[in-house]
């Protein structure tokens, strides 16, 4: 009896007809956000400097990173009131709206006994008033801006539901000096260009540094006493280390996800092939063979599979094979050649540079060659480097004057904006989302 | 007998089950809560700075230590960690030919049309010229073929009182009308790796102002998986953003009983 009413019931229900509209397509122009200054109650000072000021910086970075993301447009702090500890908790949201904001992002900053600051992180839905995130940083005075980029990751993913990047950093080859005696040093910064330091002094050509996904180690080629190789580096304690005692030269090192294995190019009798060097046991283990030059190894994010370059089909094209080096399989096609494949952390997509017709191009792929795209159209633009989250694709540009700066593209195309850095700049990395 | 028993308890089963089936079904999927469940403060430890200077991880500690090929004569040379340190970049000034006020004045106009006076009735400020002007403003990029809106005429026909009828044309119109206000304040986080195949449908309420009833309910959505409930839950709201924003909605009064409830379907299949 039961289930003939349900069933009743059930078979009812569909009955009520109701409009359906299909919205197939909206606007892409970035979210309107509004960041204020973060209020800190009764200024106090450390050695940050007074919190009333930390408020208004931890503001303008957060701001600053999500504008650089071209995702959202912050709106002109002069639009609304700056609001009080207060209303931290409890906004008052109709001036917001009055400015066009849809989410509003506060905290404040305070200064702790112990000498640590605490900043808070608030975000809101202007127009449905909820409050969609709260967190709070405990940090030593000098890790405030690392608090500043963590709460604009929050906030980056909150509202678009992928991660963050903004609390990550950027190693790249610094250059200086004329083109015939150029130096090169080993540079690294954070992802928004402050907290810059230089970590070699330029003796020995430097080339081609990569972040370890899960440490504090670089790789990068060192031409040191003449013998290019690659290198190991820890940021931390400065150690440095060759890798391998390969006869001959060793370039184009690259961490696999889990940061156990380097892969690189060894060069042999006149041509390049693949190994992969275990960094814990120092074994290395040769994964393609033959007369060609095997080169730019990047493995996906499972670990399985490897995407490189190689002329073995006559020019200079896109292989992908798998992490033993079976079963090699070109994967681009079409006009020019193809090179410095990375594979996305997302996974989804190769980005690489797209030599064609004289000019450098940074272009995404499929790992199955379908769906390439150019991304940026400039006279060269080289040496793709993903964001932590696979959002954004980071390059060298050089002009036809022979400068060469850092930029960074999202990966639909859009945004490409300079990377600040104090000289010339080339061959950027990005590194892994900080912890 | 045994037969007929066997095949009247079996028939029984199918039945049980596809009702459980059909009935489970609509529990299984997750429901997204008009309010989202507020994150509890966490504090947490930042490390000290943004340069660390913590000891790598275990894998990679091993190399140094060991008295392999790194001899000091070969390892590259290192500036001293604080003589070439130079002070933080300031990053290039953004560009911006924009007053504060300019700028100011660019937002209020992106705004949402602010509220209309209470005392304009929907009627008054609406006729077939303002109706036909919105449709004309529907987003250029999207030539969609329009629903099939005979069925749904049909189908509403007996619920709408004799005289008061409308046909699939004006129900098509409604729609493009709806269509028009609607999208240009739809955001949707289309560079997501999940965006293919990524809809939503939300329950929409409306007073005869336009003006939202109740917050748009979500009804169902399509293309979340268990690995991406965080960009699943960041579309809805989109889709939510996108109705609050734009509300109130300038509609037809005399079709108020079309357009009290209705649901919408955001699909950005034409933005990817």
């Amino acid at each position: 009896m039961m289930l003939r009413l349900l069933l009743l019931l059930w078979m009812a229900a569909p009955a009520a007809a109701q409009l359906r509209v299909d919205i197939t397509s909206g606007t892409e122009a970035p979210m309107p956000i509004a960041v204020p200054t973060f209020p800190t109650g009764a200024g106090a000072a450390t050695p940050a400097g007074n919190t009333l000021e930390l408020g208004r910086q931890v503001a303008s970075i957060i701001s600053a990173n999500l504008a650089g993301s071209g995702l959202f447009k912050p709106i002109n702090a002069e639009a609304f009131p700056a609001p009080g500890m207060a209303e931290v908790g409890q906004p008052q949201f109709g001036a917001f709206r009055t400015a066009a904001a849809q989410a509003l992002v506060t905290g404040f900053v305070t200064a702790n006994a112990d000498g640590t600051l605490t900043i808070g992180c608030y975000l809101y839905d202007v127009f449905s008033e909820e409050q969609l995130l709260r967190q709070g940083f405990t940090v030593t005075p000098a890790g405030w801006r690392r608090a500043a980029h963590k709460c604009a990751d929050l906030v980056y993913s909150r509202l678009t539901g992928e991660t963050g990047y903004f609390d990550s950093r950027i190693v790249y080859v610094a250059e200086t000096g004329p083109r015939t005696k150029r130096v090169k040093r080993l540079a690294v910064m954070d992802q928004d260009g402050a907290n810059h330091r230089f970590l070699t002094s330029g003796a020995s050509l430097v080339l081609m540094p990569r972040f370890s996904p899960v440490s504090e180690t670089l790789t990068y080629m060192s031409f040191a006493n003449n013998r290019p190789r690659v290198w190991l580096y820890n940021i931390g304690t400065g150690s440095q280390q060759a890798v391998g005692d390969f006869e001959s030269m060793s370039f184009a090192g690259r961490f696999s996800p889990d940061g156990r294995t380097l892969l690189m190019s060894v060069t042999r009798a006149g041509n390049a092939d693949i190994y992969a060097y275990d960094v814990g046991s120092r074994r290395s283990t040769r994964l393609t063979n033959g007369n060609s030059i095997d080169t730019s190894p990047s493995f996906s994010p499972d670990g399985r599979r490897i995407v490189f370059e190689s002329d073995r089909g006559g020019s200079q094209q896109l292989y992908v094979m798998n992490d033993d080096g079976s079963g090699a399989q070109r994967i681009s096609f079409g006009e020019g050649r193809a090179g410095s494949p990375v594979w996305s952390p997302r996974g989804d997509l190769i980005a690489f540079t797209r030599i064609q017709g004289g000019k450098f191009r940074i272009a995404v792929i499929r790992p199955d060659g379908t769906g390439e795209r150019l991304l940026t159209d400039s006279w060269q633009d080289e040496g793709p480097s993903w964001s932590p989250n696979g959002r954004v694709i980071l390059f060298s540009r050089t002009e036809r004057g022979g400068r060469s700066s850092l930029r960074s593209i999202d990966l639909t195309g859009r945004n490409d904006r300079r990377i600040p850095t104090p000289v010339e700049a080339s061959d950027p990395a990005w590194g892994p989302l900080l912890r | 007998m045994t037969e007929r028993n066997a095949l009247l308890t079996a028939g029984g089963l199918h039945l049980a089950l596809l009702l459980l089936l059909s009935l489970g079904l609509t529990r299984a999927v997750p429901r997204m809560e008009a309010s989202p469940d507020v994150t509890p403060v966490e504090f947490l430890d930042v490390g000290a700075e943004a340069v660390v200077t913590r000891p790598p991880e275990p894998s990679l500690v091993a190399a140094p230590r060991d008295p392999g090929p790194l001899l000091s004569s070969e390892a590259p040379e290192i500036a001293p960690p604080d003589v070439p340190t130079p002070a933080a970049v300031e990053p290039d000034p953004v560009p911006d030919d924009l007053s504060p006020q300019d700028a100011i004045a660019e937002e209020v106009r992106r705004a949402p049309p602010a509220k209309k006076a209470a005392t304009t009735s929907a009627k008054e400020r609406f006729d077939s010229g303002a109706l036909a002007a919105l449709i004309d403003k529907s987003l250029p990029n999207a030539p969609v073929k329009p629903r099939d809106t005979s069925a749904f005429a049909k189908s509403i026909e007996q619920a709408i009182p004799r005289g008061a009828r409308v046909g699939p044309r004006q129900i098509a119109t409604l729609e493009q009308a709806i269509r028009a206000q609607i999208a240009p304040c739809w955001n949707p986080p289309i560079g997501g790796a999940d965006v293919q195949g990524m809809t939503a449908v939300l329950k929409i309420r409306l007073n005869r102002d336009g003006g939202v009833a109740a917050p748009p309910e979500f009804v169902s959505q399509t293309g979340a998986t268990a690995g991406n409930q965080a960009y699943a839950r960041a579309f809805v709201e989109t889709a939510r953003r996108a109705v609050l924003r734009c509300a109130p909605l300038q509609l037809p009064d005399d079709m108020f009983a079309y357009w009290r409830e209705f649901e919408l379907n955001f699909d950005p299949r034409l933005m990817t």
